[in-house]
């Protein structure tokens, strides 16, 4: 168990970078290299439309969260650390 | 009706170079364990000039699109002609790797949970649509899915659609992939080889199988171009053949293999050995008769039967047989 929620936050941002490179398929990405503010969609990433859905099903999976309002999804899913946060707030512990 | 290029990935790699180099060297056991598959590599399907369109496909559609490109860059097929291109790909089980592994996750997960990027992949015709993005090919797309003799009817198909001048060209071709469902069923279904040798000149009442997998393309038109030959013939339970020589497609599928020694009568060559245990098996069987009549390339031995002398081949049948004795006859000629 981590010891604070910093450290939580920093195992969830890790588990994430590793599931969206296998789950979205990017190929040459190594998670290492990405950074927890890299914007996801568009510039950055590069993820589209596509991956969105992908990344819902991966939250729902994973961390059995439900992202229904797609407002609330683009604060969301702007980044790692958004995605993270997200779910350190709402996951069931 | 013509050969104008030819794109495939088989288990030795890719490329019309890599199948004649093969056709020269002989027969290779199967790399890896038990059970023994003739495997395409991942580095064969790894493309970064098409990586990004491809970048959430499966394995089957890879291949599908490594082999289309490949015909059409092999047949020139520019820019602007892609309006008149027609696209039909056959295939015997189709993506059921990912369409068992979608089903899996229905199974291990909620309905919501669900990928619907595999369940887009899991339909049969995925692989036809990366292969027209890919190549921005707007003209009729087709996917025909049978266990026997897909392949075969995609080139009727293709055939008319030529004569009626529905496109200038079509490319056609066969893919299958061997996932671990279609592993388990040859493993029951099939008499596997031990050794990962298919004898095709047995003609063995229970032929032994090796499952392989790959995907062969051909870009085909009403003009002769790059030096391949000509489709001339087909034939549908003909049982006359009088090329030079018969390429027989006895893979081990079918089972009984009996039927195929009355047309090894003469000169006759076999690649199953080569490319292992698959429907799409009559396909390959006419890549590499095609390199053969384009080369003049004298195949290795271990592919050979009978008297086969080294000399010009200017005409090949490519035979399969059906499960219920129907003969399927394709004839390449200059």
């Amino acid at each position: 168990m981590p010891d604070t929620k910093e450290q939580e936050l920093a195992q969830i941002r890790e588990k994430l970078k590793g599931l969206l490179v296998s789950h979205l398929s990017l190929e040459g990405v190594d998670p290492k290299n990405i950074k927890d503010d890299e914007v996801l969609f568009g510039e950055g990433l590069g993820l589209d439309s596509l991956d969105a859905v992908e990344i819902v099903v991966l939250l729902q999976r994973n961390w059995g969260l439900e992202v229904r309002d797609m407002n609330q999804g683009k604060k969301i899913f702007y980044s790692v650390d958004t995605l993270a946060r997200y779910i350190q707030e709402n996951v069931k512990k | 009706m013509y050969i104008n290029g030819i794109g495939i990935v088989f288990n030795r790699g890719r490329g019309v170079a890599v199948l004649r180099q093969a056709l020269s060297e002989g027969w290779r056991p199967p790399e890896g364990g038990y059970p023994r598959v003739y495997r395409v590599s991942d580095e064969a399907i790894r493309d970064r000039s098409i990586s990004k369109d491809l970048r959430r496909t499966d394995r089957f559609s890879r291949m599908a699109a490594a082999a289309a490109v490949d015909a059409a860059v092999d047949g020139g097929l520019s820019r602007g002609i892609q309006g008149s291109t027609g696209l039909i790909v056959a295939t015997g089980f189709g993506p059921h790797a990912t369409t068992f592994k979608f089903l899996d996750d229905m199974l291990a997960y909620r309905q919501s949970e669900v990928s619907p990027t595999t369940f887009s992949h899991s339909v049969h015709n995925a692989a036809a649509s990366y292969i027209s993005l890919v190549l921005q090919i707007h003209g009729p797309t087709l996917t025909l899915t049978r266990f026997n003799s897909a392949f075969y009817e995609a080139l009727l198909t293709a055939q008319s659609w030529l004569a009626e001048k529905k496109v200038s060209y079509v490319l056609v071709g066969a893919v299958d992939e061997c996932g671990p469902v279609f592993e388990h069923i040859a493993g029951r279904k099939l008499t596997m080889s031990g050794e990962g040798r298919i004898k095709p000149f047995a003609f063995s009442p229970s032929a032994e199988a090796v499952p392989g997998e790959g995907a062969v393309f051909f870009l085909l038109s009403a003009e002769q171009a790059a030096g391949y030959p000509g489709i001339a013939d087909f034939s549908g339970n003909g049982m006359e053949t009088s090329a030079d020589s018969n390429v027989l497609a006895a893979d081990g599928f079918i089972g009984d293999e009996t039927a195929y020694k009355r047309f090894a009568a003469g000169p006759a060559m076999s690649f199953a050995a080569l490319f292992g245990t698959m429907p799409g098996q009559l396909a390959f069987s006419l890549a590499a008769g095609a390199v053969i009549v384009k080369t003049r390339l004298v195949p290795h031995p271990d592919f050979t039967h009978g008297e086969y002398e080294s000399g010009c081949r200017r005409s090949v049948d490519c035979i399969a047989l059906g499960c219920r004795g129907d003969v399927r006859r394709i004839r390449i000629s200059f």
